[in-house]
C-alpha cells in the first residue's frame, strides 16, 4: 500500500476527466484527494510500480507511513505542487504531515466547489486574506462556518498558506473525517 | 437509512413531473416502456429528483437493465448532490467495462478512485454522499471509497446516463437518506404472537 503527490492531468471533460497522473495506468486500486491541480493517492501498490511512479520526476512516493520525515525533501515535494510546507518540523511521520495536507485540500475543494472554479493556489500562498478576491474570501469564510472551523488564530492580514494550514491541522485532529485508504 | 423517493419508470415517454432536466445534459432521460433510457441518440441524459427537498447526506441507486452500456467510460447510473443549475454533483458511472465515481464541479469531471468492477444486467449500482465521504456501492458491496472529498455540500439526487450504445437503460430509482434510525422491526406481539 501506497500513498504518492503526483500532479493531475486530464482536461476535465467527461472523455478526459481529471485524474492523478500515472497512477490509473498502474491497474490498481486507487483512492484521491485532489489539491488544485495535484493530487494525493493511495494506491494498493507493489513496490516496483512504486518504483514506476517514482522514476517520474514530478511525483513523489511518500515513505512508511510511520517513519519520520525527511524535512528538507517533504518541503520540496510540498513545494513542488504548491502546497504549504512551511509547518514541517523535524520528528513528525510522513501521515501525520499528509494528514494536514488532505485536510488543507479539503478546503480547496470546498472552495472550489463554492466559487464553481478552481481556486488558484499557485502563486498565491503569500496573498493575505484581505487582500484575496471578495469571493474566495466569502468561500473560506463559508467553509469556516460549515465546517466549525477554530479561526481565532486567523485575521486578515494571514497568509492563504497559514489558512490552509490552520483549516488542515484541524482537519487532520478530526474536524472531518479523513478516508483515503488507511491513512 | 430512510427511502425517501422512488420510481419504476412505468410506462413510456417523458419523466413524471417529479424529475427536472439537470445543468450540462442535453436532454432528461425518458421512459422506455417500463426502464428509463435515452431517446434522442447517444448524448447525454440526466435528471434530478426535484419533487423533494433533499438533505445533504444522501443515497441515490439504480439497477442497471438490458442492454447495459459496453463502452469503457460511458454508461448510466445514480448521482448525488446534484446542483441546480450548475452541471454540478457525485455520479457512479457502470458500463460493461468498468464503475467509476466522478465529481463535476460546474462542468469539470474529477475521477476520484481506481474501476470498481464491471456492471451487468440487474446489478444495483449505488452512490452515497454522508458530510464529506463518498462512496460507491454495487449490489450492496463497497466497490469505490470511501473517499473524502468536501466539494459539493448540497443537492439533490438524480440518475444519469451517457449511452454510446444508444439502447442503454437504467430503472428503479430509489433515494435516501440516513435519517430513518433502526428499521422497523415485525412485530409479532401485532398479530397476537407471543402474547
Amino acid at each position: 500500500v501506497s500513498f504518492y503527490l503526483v500532479p493531475i492531468e486530464g482536461s476535465g471533460t467527461l472523455a478526459d476527466p481529471r485524474r492523478p497522473k500515472y497512477v490509473r495506468a498502474l491497474g490498481v486500486a486507487w483512492l484521491m484527494a485532489d489539491f488544485g491541480d495535484s493530487a494525493i493517492v493511495w494506491a494498493n501498490a507493489t513496490p516496483t510500480q512504486d518504483a514506476t511512479i517514482g522514476a517520474n520526476a514530478d511525483a513523489t512516493v511518500v515513505p512508511a507511513l510511520d517513519s519520520s520525515i525527511a524535512v528538507s525533501a517533504t518541503q520540496t515535494a510540498l513545494d513542488g505542487l504548491n502546497i504549504p510546507s512551511q509547518w514541517l518540523s523535524a520528528g513528525m511521520t510522513y501521515r501525520q504531515v499528509l494528514r494536514v495536507v488532505v485536510g488543507m485540500a479539503q478546503l480547496v475543494q470546498y472552495v472550489t466547489g463554492v466559487l464553481g472554479q478552481s481556486l488558484t493556489v499557485a502563486g498565491h500562498l503569500g496573498d493575505t486574506f484581505n487582500s484575496l478576491p471578495l469571493g474566495v474570501r466569502n468561500a473560506l469564510t463559508s467553509a469556516a462556518a460549515a465546517f466549525g472551523v477554530d479561526t481565532s488564530g486567523l485575521t486578515g492580514s494571514s497568509t492563504l498558506r497559514q489558512i490552509l494550514f490552520n483549516f488542515g491541522q484541524q482537519c487532520a485532529a478530526g474536524l472531518i473525517p479523513i478516508r483515503l485508504g488507511d491513512l | 437509512v430512510s427511502i425517501l423517493a422512488t420510481d419504476d419508470f412505468a410506462g413510456t415517454g417523458a419523466l413524471s413531473a417529479n424529475w427536472t432536466a439537470m445543468t450540462g445534459a442535453s436532454f432528461a432521460p425518458e421512459r422506455v416502456s417500463g426502464v428509463c433510457g435515452g431517446g434522442h441518440g447517444s448524448a447525454r441524459y440526466g435528471a434530478y429528483y426535484s419533487g423533494i427537498s433533499w438533505p445533504n447526506d444522501q443515497y441515490a441507486k439504480v439497477t442497471l437493465k438490458s442492454p447495459v452500456e459496453t463502452a469503457s467510460d460511458n454508461g448510466g447510473g445514480p448521482q448525488v448532490r446534484t446542483a441546480v443549475g450548475a452541471d454540478t454533483s457525485y455520479f457512479l458511472q457502470s458500463n460493461t467495462s468498468e464503475s467509476r465515481i466522478y465529481k463535476g464541479v460546474t462542468g469539470s469531471f474529477t475521477q476520484l478512485g481506481s474501476d470498481g468492477t464491471a456492471g451487468a444486467v440487474n446489478d444495483v449500482v449505488y452512490i452515497e454522499a454522508v458530510g464529506t465521504s463518498i462512496t460507491g456501492k454495487k449490489n450492496g458491496s463497497t466497490i469505490i471509497g470511501p473517499v473524502t472529498d468536501s466539494a459539493i455540500a448540497s443537492g439533490k439526487a438524480a440518475v444519469f446516463l451517457t449511452p454510446v450504445n444508444v439502447a442503454a437503460v437504467i430503472d428503479d430509482f430509489e433515494g435516501g437518506d440516513f435519517s430513518g434510525g433502526a428499521a422497523v422491526q415485525p412485530s409479532l406481539m401485532l398479530l397476537g404472537v407471543g402474547s
